[in-house]
């Protein structure tokens, strides 16, 4: 990937016209609240914000730390944005690709009224895999992150590393296929900013290929080997826009379900229930693994589902809001070898 | 109370004596982050970390333990007690932070009208060694 701008130009002409759009939106009353970014307490973190008044904007930064999908702020589960005088506040949500995605993808499962949102499309050139950083800095404490040119400079008490972006960036972003939200087409005026028409995607999935070519015996010890260290902090659902429920599968106990222990088959089924709870909804905006205390890829496993849905149903999930996800819907010419066979 | 100075060099053969009578639990590097486990080697151990992903409460306070077992014989109930709270522990290489939680679960657990036992008498054979912190963090309190 070539840049043709250095990163810190780029990301100050995202911020400045991001801005631009959200004072635009505040001061026209199109929207009451806006939920974006702002500077985090630590390097290499971000913090959402919330912000309701104009001068309140110059807080909303763009940078390649936005981890968080803010499409989980809109989620049933979060208290709404309600107003006593006002009733439910109109919210606009500052969104990459994914979080835009998220936020089509929760209105086809009816849980986001289109209507009382607006999504505030940036042109997102992705997130640092801030684990990767870390795991390589090792124990020494990151006093201060920047970027500049095709570089992110890593400075502690007595060192200072580079990074290419290209190669340390997330690696979902770096095959993104949809670096903007998506435009509704029977909602025009539902994306403000930069937003894109897809009319179908394409993906290669080359980031799973490696793990794809290898045998089933392989996969499992991969997925069990990474997930082994899992502590069950659950920072994982927590951060997915798409893990809504308000009792959760695994939290249930009457009965119990599914044990909640960190023996190495109970964090398995753990996840690999959650991931077919993803099929079909997953959005792929890495925020699982990023918020992963342990460090752990569960993108993987996600991605790989997401290539099954995507081979048996032509579905991506977040594009139109009238599509119904594949797992909640059927069409007769769904195939079904895997329960009848052919005659 | 008495104090010694031990040279750094003979830090391992400290070890090796004290791995002979204490299950001996210290800072070691697994999959990149440091967690508070038993140690086979002297070599495992490491000292120059910020600090674990799990506390070292976890040693004495893991996430899942058996607190007892029981079966049925006829119409009897058979309990059969936790048989390793009386092992020796060593906790090597806490953080100050972490040194001071423990006095918290000790508190905790001992109050009220009942004695947690299984935590109790595990931290009553504990010894814990401390590691300093010349460089702590921005975030550490």
């Amino acid at each position: 990937m070539v840049k043709l701008m250095g990163l810190e130009t780029e990301n100050k002409e995202i911020e400045t016209n991001l801005r631009e759009v959200a004072r635009g939106l505040l001061k026209d009353k199109k929207v009451d609240v806006i939920i974006g970014y702002k500077k985090g307490t630590l390097p290499l973190l971000s913090q959402p914000i919330i912000i309701d008044k104009e001068e309140d904007v110059d807080k909303l930064i763009w940078n390649n730390m936005c981890y968080v999908n803010l499409a989980k702020y809109l989620v049933p589960r979060v208290p709404k944005f309600v107003d006593s005088e006002r009733g439910n506040l109109k919210v606009g949500v500052v969104s990459k690709g994914c979080v835009g995605r998220a936020l089509i993808h929760l209105a086809s499962e009816n849980k986001i009224n289109l209507d009382e949102i607006k999504i505030i499309g940036i042109p997102c050139n992705g997130v640092v895999n801030k684990q990767r950083i870390e795991m390589e800095i090792g124990e020494k404490e990151i006093l201060e992150v920047s970027v500049s040119g095709n570089k992110v400079i890593v400075k502690g008490k007595d060192f200072e590393k580079e990074f290419h972006y290209d190669e340390y960036m997330n690696e979902l972003c770096k095959g993104c296929k949809i670096r903007k939200p998506p435009i509704v087409s029977k909602a025009p005026d539902l994306c403000v900013g930069e937003c894109e028409e897809y009319a179908k995607i394409v993906d290669e999935f080359t980031d799973i290929e490696e793990f794809d070519s290898k045998t089933a015996e392989e996969k499992w010890e991969n997925i069990t080997e990474a997930l082994s260290v899992c502590t069950r902090c659950y920072a994982c659902r927590e951060a997915c826009p798409m893990c809504y429920c308000n009792l959760c599968f695994v939290d249930q106990n009457k009965p119990v379900w599914f044990g909640k222990t960190t023996d190495l088959p109970d964090i398995i089924v753990y996840h690999l229930i959650r991931a077919m709870h993803m099929a079909g909804r997953c959005v792929a905006c890495g925020t699982c693994s990023l918020v992963c205390p342990m460090g752990i890829d569960l993108n993987i496993i996600n991605r790989k589902l997401e290539k099954i849905v995507k081979e048996r149903f032509d579905f991506t999930s977040g594009l139109d809001p009238d599509i119904l996800p594949p797992m909640v819907d059927f069409k007769m010419e769904d195939a079904q070898e895997f329960m009848l066979e052919e005659d | 109370m008495t104090e010694k100075i031990l040279v750094k060099k003979d830090v391992e053969k400290f070890y090796d004596e004290l791995q002979k009578d204490f299950k001996f639990y210290a800072p070691i590097k697994v999959k990149g982050n440091i967690h508070y486990q038993k140690v086979s080697k002297f070599e495992e151990i490491e000292t120059d970390f910020l600090n674990s992903k799990v506390p070292p409460k976890d040693v004495l306070f893991p996430q899942k333990e058996t607190i007892f077992e029981y079966k049925y014989e006829g119409k009897d109930v058979i309990i059969e007690e936790r048989k390793d709270l009386e092992d020796n522990i060593l906790i090597f290489g806490v953080r100050p932070c972490d040194a001071y939680s423990f006095k918290l679960l000790e508190d905790f657990f001992a109050s009220g009208d009942f004695q947690d036992d299984v935590f109790l008498k595990k931290r009553e054979n504990t010894t814990i060694i401390g590691l300093g912190c010349n460089t702590p963090r921005q975030s550490c309190f």
